[in-house]
């Protein structure tokens, strides 16, 4: 049997039998950001040492007035995180990843046992972390979080998005004469890459659904699928519905597709679908890419509150990554 | 027949990325051929052109696997014979994942951080280009053993007395030692080389190695020169006869422009790919393929600083210049283009139809007054009649309405109320009110149809008429992906709305007005779309839209018809070099083909020079503004445009809301 180590953070963080961590996490806008952390402190959970990101983004109107959320939002992290151990690294959204290509950015004090919170770290930044603490021997415990939101507005969440580009690490290094497979993960927003679906000769086009969602993101999803769908879809076009956090699923799906394949990646769907792209691609040997286009603004009320689970409590989902050493996918 | 993924020929508008080499040859129009005779001569040549303007199917033309598949298909090669001395390898940027070249900027120290960087694009660009020159060399050798008169002017001599000379010639060369192993004595051995310094590389690029191996860092050499010696060692070992031309193709050269944009380094990577240009060797020559912005924003060379020289340096080749309406339309090259692209197509696809498939698809464009009596219908008389005008003259223009005669009634209308007709008081004298006095001059009416169409169908709460050749090669404003879009959701419109003929479909369909009217606007909605994909997309669709709405209430509130020219805008020149936000944005829009630029006649007394902008035809229809660009435009100011742009802004970041809000009203279609 496969064991797909992931569930809430409550029922798999004691499981993992590590008494301390370090915390990669990041101060956003976004209430949710405070998840984690409230949580870990809540919960007696010793967190030795700790990397925030502060990232700023371009100027804009939008930033202008998500700039006092950011820094209320740091400040409290500081405030739960504070002591020789908790650092900070400050990045602007658009920046090379270099400065972090060094595990001991991430992990300046070689803490064994560490928590990704994937929760509102920028894509580029959360996936390349990924890929930096999966292959840092130093780290032989790898627990990525997600906390979901209360809910998101209906207004547009984010603007001026890049054009579609290979993420930083998670480019293609295999070329082949065959026509790729691509695979986009379904959220609520376009992100400029309509014209990447309609132009590119791909030899099949999936659509991984998440499912089942909850009104309104089912509307708005679909309006999206309905938005990116080609008028004409090539006959080999699906759409596979996928729990939206069950990482585990799109990456055996993901790989299994790949397995041999040129494929392409294009996460615009919820985090822990990318997380699932991401473990993927790190199967797949060079033979994917994962594109994305960078939106160069987002909305102060991105997302508004902290999801509760059945039992009043933050909504945290944990994905176990690596344990003991061993790469757990 | 090509085998088509739809049934609407015109589904897939980027061709150039889904043809085959013998679908190319049947899709590719050889009408600018003649236009562009330089892309087959000797010198770099700079191809420059908006997004869908047909860059990439050019450069196309030079592939190898392209003129295999003229010859194999019989089919003409629409390059001169005295120009086909040549072969070609290419690279295109965006696949060759070039945004990822700056991802390792950061961990080089900050003073060699642009140095380094150019070193290891140079030397990616240089692999990547070697690679596939050998590649083309022998997939052609290969295909020539098999046809002999394959390609007679590039002979390829692959045998081994040939190849131990090129690996002898490069192996004294500066560049080539180290560049590819040692114990390389074949060209597919060279090939397997290239391939794994390719693939490091991109391992590098994407941190899966610290840093290069040394032995790659160590014979990195400047853009060009490794591509150069080949292409004389190709010639010299006579691999390649003696005059063969080496052309070397570098798509999507914008990705860089948009990857120096945050990547902190200057202009880097442009200015690497100058100075191979810069270099002026003989032995090869570069085919850009580029937008207007990416390339006129920087031509200096990497090291030397030095501008490149147009016409010394470098030839351009402009797309949008050759298709773009002149003076004289009857030498107007884009609908000639469009025809040929449309019936290739339509070939392709198996139709067979005497004469112009436009003409057959489209027919004729309406006429002004039968457009009238269209948005019209049978309504009562909607005329904002004057009450202290004449009663004659208010029975007459009502009897114009009601004969069908709407236009002219319209035209009356405003015709009186003009300062002319004011100051002499004619609306008064009853005694004038007969004939059509404002056709006088036939410049009047001229003018003034297309304002006053979209008055009488804004009355009426009709969506705007476009059908007609004419009218559809005027509003795809010379760009042939428009062009294609609009065909596409025109036919696409036909199948949805007439099953029975497209299940017979055995002759070419034509289209009723109706259904180019939907098509059209829903083309035009595909093209707003399009504005929120690529740079700057959310200010660019704010701005379009703020004018586009700007435009409509000027031209609906200009009862008098006096303004018919106000579908644009004209700043003064000098205006676009402040350092006002919406500049930036303007430039965009004009960059990215969302607005039409152009220069203005200023008829104000301090003669200062102007600049004008229209939106692109194509967006005309989704705000219901005439495309036709007459008279003059709205002189303003950047003031002006910041508070219309900041009253949108209020609204939220989806810049259509309020057109999605008139879509909820039900906007009607004439006569459905």
């Amino acid at each position: 049997m496969t064991v797909k180590p992931w569930g809430k953070i409550e029922w798999l963080l004691p499981r993992t039998k590590i008494d301390s961590w370090h915390v990669v996490t990041s101060s956003s806008f976004e209430d949710r950001c405070l998840a984690l952390v409230t949580w870990l402190c809540a919960t007696g959970t010793i967190v030795d040492s700790s990397t925030i990101f502060r990232i700023t983004n371009p100027p804009s109107d939008l930033w202008a007035e998500a700039l006092p959320f950011v820094e209320k939002n740091f400040a409290s992290l500081r405030t739960l995180l504070h002591g020789d151990t908790h650092n900070f690294i400050d990045l602007g959204l658009l920046d090379q990843v270099g400065s972090i290509a060094n595990s001991d950015a991430l992990n300046p004090h070689g803490g064994q046992s560490v928590i990704l919170d994937i929760t509102t770290l920028p894509k580029r930044f959360f996936l390349f972390s990924l890929k930096q603490l999966l292959n840092s021997p130093t780290v032989k415990n790898l627990v990525v979080t997600y906390a979901r939101a209360k809910d998101y507005p209906e207004s547009a969440l984010c603007e001026d998005a890049l054009p579609p580009t290979a993420l930083p690490g998670y480019g293609r290094i295999y070329e082949s004469e065959e026509k790729s497979r691509l695979i986009v993960g379904v959220g609520y927003m376009p992100l400029s890459v309509e014209e990447l679906i309609e132009q590119a000769k791909y030899s099949r086009l999936d659509f991984v659904f998440p499912f089942p969602p909850a009104s309104p993101a089912f509307r708005r999803n679909w309006d999206l699928l309905t938005m990116l769908m080609p008028t004409d879809f090539p006959r080999s076009t699906e759409i596979h519905r996928v729990h939206g956090m069950d990482a585990f699923e799109v990456f055996e799906r993901v790989k299994a597709w790949g397995d041999g394949h040129i494929i392409d990646l294009l996460p615009i769907g919820p985090k822990p679908h990318t997380l699932g792209m991401a473990m993927a691609y790190l199967r797949l040997n060079g033979y994917a890419e994962i594109t994305y286009s960078q939106p160069q603004a987002y909305r102060y009320n991105y997302s508004r509150g902290i999801a509760m689970n059945s039992e009043g409590k933050p909504h945290i989902l944990a994905y176990c990554l690596k344990l003991g050493g061993r790469q757990l996918f | 027949m090509v085998a088509l993924r739809f049934d609407n020929p015109f589904h897939d508008l980027w061709v150039t990325e889904i043809l085959d080499a013998n679908a190319y040859v049947q899709m590719f129009s050889p009408v600018l051929v003649a236009d562009t005779e330089e892309m087959f001569s000797n010198g770099h040549v700079v191809l420059k052109g908006r997004q869908g303007s047909g860059k990439s199917m050019l450069l196309n033309l030079l592939e190898t696997t392209t003129r295999v598949a003229y010859f194999k298909t019989n089919a003409r090669y629409p390059v001169p014979k005295k120009q086909r001395a040549f072969i070609s390898a290419g690279v295109q940027l965006t696949r060759a994942g070039a945004s990822l070249v700056a991802a390792r900027s950061e961990d080089i120290p900050k003073d060699q951080r642009s140095r380094i960087v150019a070193t290891n694009f140079a030397d990616y660009l240089n692999s990547l280009l070697c690679y596939d020159l050998l590649k083309n060399v022998v997939y052609l050798g290969g295909e020539q053993e098999g046809n002999p008169d394959l390609l007679p002017e590039v002979t390829v001599d692959l045998s081994e007395e040939r190849q131990s000379e090129l690996f002898r010639i490069l192996a004294a060369s500066e560049t080539w030692p180290g560049f590819i192993s040692a114990d390389c004595s074949n060209v597919r051995e060279a090939m397997t080389s290239l391939e794994s310094r390719i693939r490091a590389h991109k391992n590098y690029f994407n941190f899966n190695l610290d840093r290069l191996p040394q032995e790659l860092e160590r014979s990195r050499s400047p853009a060009g020169e490794p591509m150069a010696e080949l292409a004389g060692a190709l010639r010299r070992s006579n691999i390649l006869p003696p005059t063969t031309l080496v052309l070397l193709r570098i798509d999507q050269h914008e990705e860089l422009f948009e990857l120096e944009r945050h990547s902190k380094l200057g202009n880097v990577f442009r200015q690497v790919i100058n100075s191979a240009l810069a270099k002026r060797d003989p032995r090869v020559a570069y085919r850009i393929g580029t937008r207007h912005y990416a390339w006129d924003a920087d031509i200096t060379a990497w090291g030397s600083g030095a501008p490149l020289e147009a016409m010394r340096d470098y030839s351009v080749v402009d797309l949008d210049s050759i298709l773009k309406r002149g003076e004289h339309s009857k030498s107007w090259k884009f609908p000639v283009f469009a025809a040929d692209v449309v019936s290739r197509r339509l070939g392709a696809a198996g139709f067979t139809f005497p004469g112009s498939a436009l003409e057959i698809m489209f027919g004729r464009s309406l006429e002004p007054s039968e457009r009238a009596r269209k948005y019209v219908g049978n309504a009562r008389c909607l005329l904002q009649l004057d009450p202290t005008w004449a009663p004659e003259w208010k029975a007459y223009l009502e009897k114009l309405w009601t004969d069908h005669e709407p236009l002219e009634a319209k035209f009356g209308e405003a015709w009186l109320r003009q300062q002319v007709q004011k100051r002499r008081k004619i609306g008064l004298d009853g005694s004038q009110a007969h004939g059509t006095p404002w056709r006088k001059s036939p410049w009047w009416p001229k003018e003034r149809n297309e304002i006053a169409l979209m008055q009488l169908a804004g009355a009426r709460q009709q969506a705007l008429i476009w059908c007609g050749e004419r009218q559809i090669v005027d509003l795809a404003g010379h760009n042939i992906l428009a062009f294609m879009t609009i065909c596409k959701s025109v036919w696409a419109t036909w199948q949805r709305r007439n099953p029975d003929d497209v299940e017979r479909r055995i002759a070419l369909p034509s289209f009723s007005v109706d259904d180019q009217v939907i098509g059209i606007s829903e083309a035009s909605q595909i093209w707003f779309k399009k504005i929120q994909v690529g740079l700057e997309a959310d200010q660019r669709t704010r701005l379009v839209s703020t004018l586009g709405q700007w435009f409509r209430r000027r031209m609906l509130d200009d009862q008098s018809l006096s303004y018919p020219g106000h579908s644009g805008f004209s700043l003064l020149e000098n205006d676009l070099m402040a350092n006002h936000f919406l500049v930036p944005i303007i430039k965009a829009c004009r960059d990215h083909g969302d607005l039409m630029e152009s220069q203005h006649t200023t008829k104000e007394k301090d003669q200062a020079q102007r600049v004008k902008w229209y939106l692109h035809p194509l967006l005309c229809p989704i705000f219901r503004i005439p495309h036709i660009r007459t008279k003059e435009p709205i002189y303003t100011t950047l003031a002006e445009l910041q508070l219309l742009y900041d009253e949108r802004r209020h609204m939220g970041p989806i810049a259509d809301a309020p057109l999605k809000a008139e879509e909820e009203a039900q906007l009607g279609f004439p006569g459905m």
